[in-house]
């Protein structure tokens, strides 16, 4: 199996010749530019060096920095200023701080917080201490400049210190314009400045965002390459093996996106996917544990083998995103359409094609929340002819038609009009795809959720809201009709605010 | 056997039918619900956690539940012990009937003072002056635009009415008027604007955490710390005698709330008690006398004490579970 291994490292020899007797096939590739010719599916050993201060990567470096000092000049070194230190960047601090400091030098070492990722840590930070190196944790930091003589005030919120000193080590890591080139061409995400993840201590899966690339930060290895052999050729073999594990497959349309699956998996492997409004599992770290198929409120977790074809399958799945495809904006050329909403990848209308005319006929669909909206919609619909959709959680309301009439303002449906009601776990299960299959089966939609800050999981109403609101967004600004489209906020007893708004619905008014 | 089917004893019967124990409930009322049934939601457009949610489709549930068996329009005559087991007759549309239960609970609820309370208000004849219940049927049929027939220039809530009194025989705090009262003024506030809202209080609960009465001053609540002199009426107007500190006031109303707390119905509590054991307490609610694990009579709800809907939940779930370990232990009486 082909592995390419990007990057100028001098390690990557002893990278090739390990990954060979890990009997894969290594490719080195020197530039971005060399990336294009190669198959965008093998996987990729990314090899960098952080780009450190040399005086506390060298060694040596910092004595002879030192040497040219007065004796009472003091050192400063300065760590967490964009962000947190790595424990590398730590691990060489301390060290180099502290054979300054038995050489009788001052040394601060000026920090936001005191870390000990392991007990190494600790004794390290005692030696330095009995050694002499002073300790300053900060909140704030001001560096002002004047001829060679660099002034530090440092705050932490109730005191401040002001330190003058000629050497000033900033152990910050500098983005490397290289791995800035390899991410785009990876299409890597990387934060503000080139940098792709907080923490590189050595090999970390999730820092990468994408399945099949591996980054390697080699100068916190220290050339200790076999320590991470053996996961990243685990690693590399899952990526070619992927049937042999079953996964946990999200289903977009039942997600309810309230995070349960997202605060119990122990391996971290579902995360938010905001395009689709769904969770989704990153297979690779998936366990196939069960827990989440278990815990899912709305069962929209199960397990699926992970065979070849549905692996190619599912990322495009996800990611295409029903919303996604709203968006694009491709008008339907087919009339039957009429004036439906443009929700419009040819996936949606392959589906429609395949949902015939009879299963639509509804007026008004009604998306209520479980917990809220069906409680009461019973009540609230005496009056119409409803016709209650079978779902999936199987959860049924009978209602029966009953003489029309009422008491309200507002004129009571005429009898014979249906509307639908289809009980969702959360206003936040409702997504755009939703909504716009319903608008071609349905003249009218309506979204019933809970009153803002009474939501069961975790905002769903709101992000049920936002739905809506982007949804009539895009029908405007594709041309259509977005009044068809409403949603109200009810509570357990609002029988007559549901009511209200269902009627305004039919008749097409706009709602608040 | 479930005395009474309010919200606290429909939380039994669904937990212990969870638990696959067959109950009984005896209603006097027609159907099963009690007052919680009549409550109304009480968020504008955020939740103001008054807690009925969490009721959700409890009456459903029960109602459509085949290990429970209701008996309403019934109420208890008698109570007798029969080797283990209570022998209880029961008093209902078809007459009287005699069933055997291995345990009691007991979740009679509260009542409403007397709509005629001392200070002479008297609410049934006008129309401007809602109390507790009628609140909350306000609050439950209100529109999306509107609460009342007209739009209100000035409402005043009267807090604390008919408890901390001792003619009423309430010497205590009820708790949750001050906090369906301060939930009402804000619904009211949020749909009229304009409307000037005037509470008057003994004193505050906090409803919420944090500075509660700032929250509601923020809101645009006017909160006046004095128990009114007296209420009169102008043409079917309620006008409020009142002093603040610059000095005696009067003020005319569209509309007035007095906001009735959790009252014990002592009569029934004092022939319950009889019957099944517990005690009353001098301020007339039921307390155990024993632990219910001997005598197999649980108490549950606001029976025992004034209490939110949150709490009657969790006290009728903490006597549910304690009766389904005793049945699954074996009572030792």
């Amino acid at each position: 199996m082909k592995v390419i291994v990007v990057g100028k490292s001098k390690y990557r020899d002893a990278f090739q010749s390990a990954l060979r007797d890990a009997e894969l096939e290594p490719v080195a590739v020197e530039t971005a530019a060399g990336l294009k010719n190669l198959p965008e599916e093998l996987p990729v050993v990314l090899l960098y060096d952080a780009n450190l201060s040399p005086l506390i990567m060298e060694e040596g470096a910092a004595e002879k920095a030192v040497s040219v000092l007065k004796p009472q000049d003091a050192v400063v070194f300065l760590m967490d200023r964009d962000e947190d230190a790595n424990p590398h960047i730590e691990y060489r601090v301390l060290e180099t701080a502290s054979r300054l400091a038995s050489a009788k030098r001052r040394v601060t070492v000026l920090l936001r917080s005191c870390r000990a990722p392991d007990e190494r840590f600790d004794d390290l930070y005692r030696i330095a201490r009995q050694k002499g190196v002073t300790f300053i944790r900060y909140e704030s930091l001001d560096i002002t400049e004047n001829e060679g003589i660099y002034t530090v005030v440092a705050r932490d919120g109730k005191l401040s210190v002001s330190i003058d000193t000629p050497l000033l080590v900033d152990c910050g890591e500098k983005p490397s314009w290289e791995l800035q080139e390899f991410s785009d061409a990876l299409r890597l995400r990387t934060y503000d400045g080139g940098r792709i993840s907080g923490n590189r201590w050595f090999l970390n899966q999730g820092a990468t965002f994408k399945r099949n690339v591996r980054l390697v930060d080699t100068a916190a290895l220290s050339g200790d390459i076999q320590r991470i052999m053996p996961a990243l050729v685990k690693d590399i073999l899952a990526l070619e093996k992927p049937a042999q594990e079953k996964t946990a497959f999200v289903d977009a349309e039942k997600c309810a996106f309230c995070y349960t699956c997202f605060r119990v998996c122990p391996h971290s492997a579902l995360g938010p996917d905001h395009g689709a409004a769904a969770m989704k599992v990153n297979d690779l770290l998936c366990e196939a544990c069960g827990i989440c198929v278990a815990i899912c409120p709305a069962s929209a977790i199960e397990f699926k083998a992970a065979s070849p074809a549905a692996l190619g399958d599912k990322p495009a799945d996800a990611a295409s995103g029903e919303p996604a495809g709203a968006a694009s904006g491709d008008k339907p050329t087919d009339d039957t359409l009429g004036n439906k909403p443009a929700g419009a990848a040819a996936e949606d209308r392959r589906r429609t094609a395949e949902v015939p005319k009879e299963t639509a006929g509804g007026k008004l669909k009604i998306f209520c929340c479980e917990n809220s909206a069906f409680i009461i919609a019973k009540e609230a619909l005496a009056g119409t002819d409803v016709k209650v959709e079978s779902v999936p959680c199987g959860k049924d309301i009978e209602i029966e038609p009953v003489p029309c009439g009422g008491d309200t303002d507002i004129e009571p449906a005429p009898c014979g009009v249906n509307i639908d009601i289809e009980p969702v776990p959360c206003g936040g299960a409702v997504n755009a795809a939703m909504m716009a299959n319903a608008l071609r089966s349905h003249d009218r939609v309506m979204v019933a959720v809970c009153c803002e800050d009474a939501c069961r999981h975790r905002d769903g109403n709101k992000r049920c809201i936002k739905q809506v609101e982007r949804l009539k967004s895009r029908l405007d600004s594709l041309g259509y009709d977005s009044g068809r489209l409403s949603y109200v906020r009810t509570g357990v007893t609002m029988v007559e605010i549901f009511k209200e708004a269902a009627l305004k619905a039919l008749a097409g008014g706009e709602m608040k | 056997m479930i005395i009474g089917g309010g919200l606290a004893g429909c939380t039994v019967a669904k937990e212990l039918s969870a638990a696959g124990i067959e109950s009984c409930i005896v209603e006097t009322g027609a159907s099963i619900g009690g007052k919680v049934r009549g409550y109304g939601c009480k968020s504008d457009t955020k939740c103001n956690n008054c807690g009925l949610c969490a009721v959700g489709t409890l009456w459903r549930d029960v109602e459509g539940d085949m290990r429970v068996k209701k008996l309403c329009n019934a109420r208890v005559i008698d109570i007798s012990d029969a080797g283990g087991v209570f022998c209880v007759l029961i008093q209902s549309d078809g007459g009287k009937i005699e069933e055997r239960f291995t345990d009691i609970v007991v979740a009679t609820g509260f009542e409403y003072p007397a709509e005629t309370a001392g200070a002479g208000y008297d609410a049934s004849e006008f129309p401007r002056v809602f109390t507790g219940h009628a609140l909350e049927k306000l609050m439950k049929d209100r529109g999306a635009d509107s609460i009342f027939p007209e739009a209100p220039k000035s409402v005043a809530f009267l807090m604390c009415y008919g408890s901390r009194n001792l003619k009423e025989r309430a010497p205590y705090c009820s708790r949750v008027c001050c906090a369906y009262s301060t939930r009402a003024a804000k619904v009211i506030k949020h749909y009229y604007p304009d409307a000037e809202v005037i509470a008057f209080y003994m004193d505050l609960q906090a409803v919420n955490p944090g500075n509660y009465a700032a929250e509601l001053e923020g809101r645009g609540i006017r909160l006046e710390r004095c128990r009114p002199a007296d209420i009169s009426f102008d043409g079917g107007r309620p006008v409020i005698a009142y002093e603040d500190a610059e000095g005696r006031k009067t003020k005319s109303f569209d509309y007035l709330f007095l906001n009735t707390g959790i009252h014990p119905d002592i009569p029934g509590n004092t022939a319950l008690a009889d019957i099944t054991g517990l005690r009353v307490r001098s301020d007339g609610f039921l307390a155990y006398v024993k632990p219910p694990e001997k005598t197999g009579v649980y108490l549950a709800g606001c029976a025992a004490s004034p209490m939110t809907i949150v709490e009657t939940m969790a006290s009728a779930r903490n006597a549910a579970v304690a009766l389904i370990n005793n049945a699954a232990g074996g009572r030792v009486r």
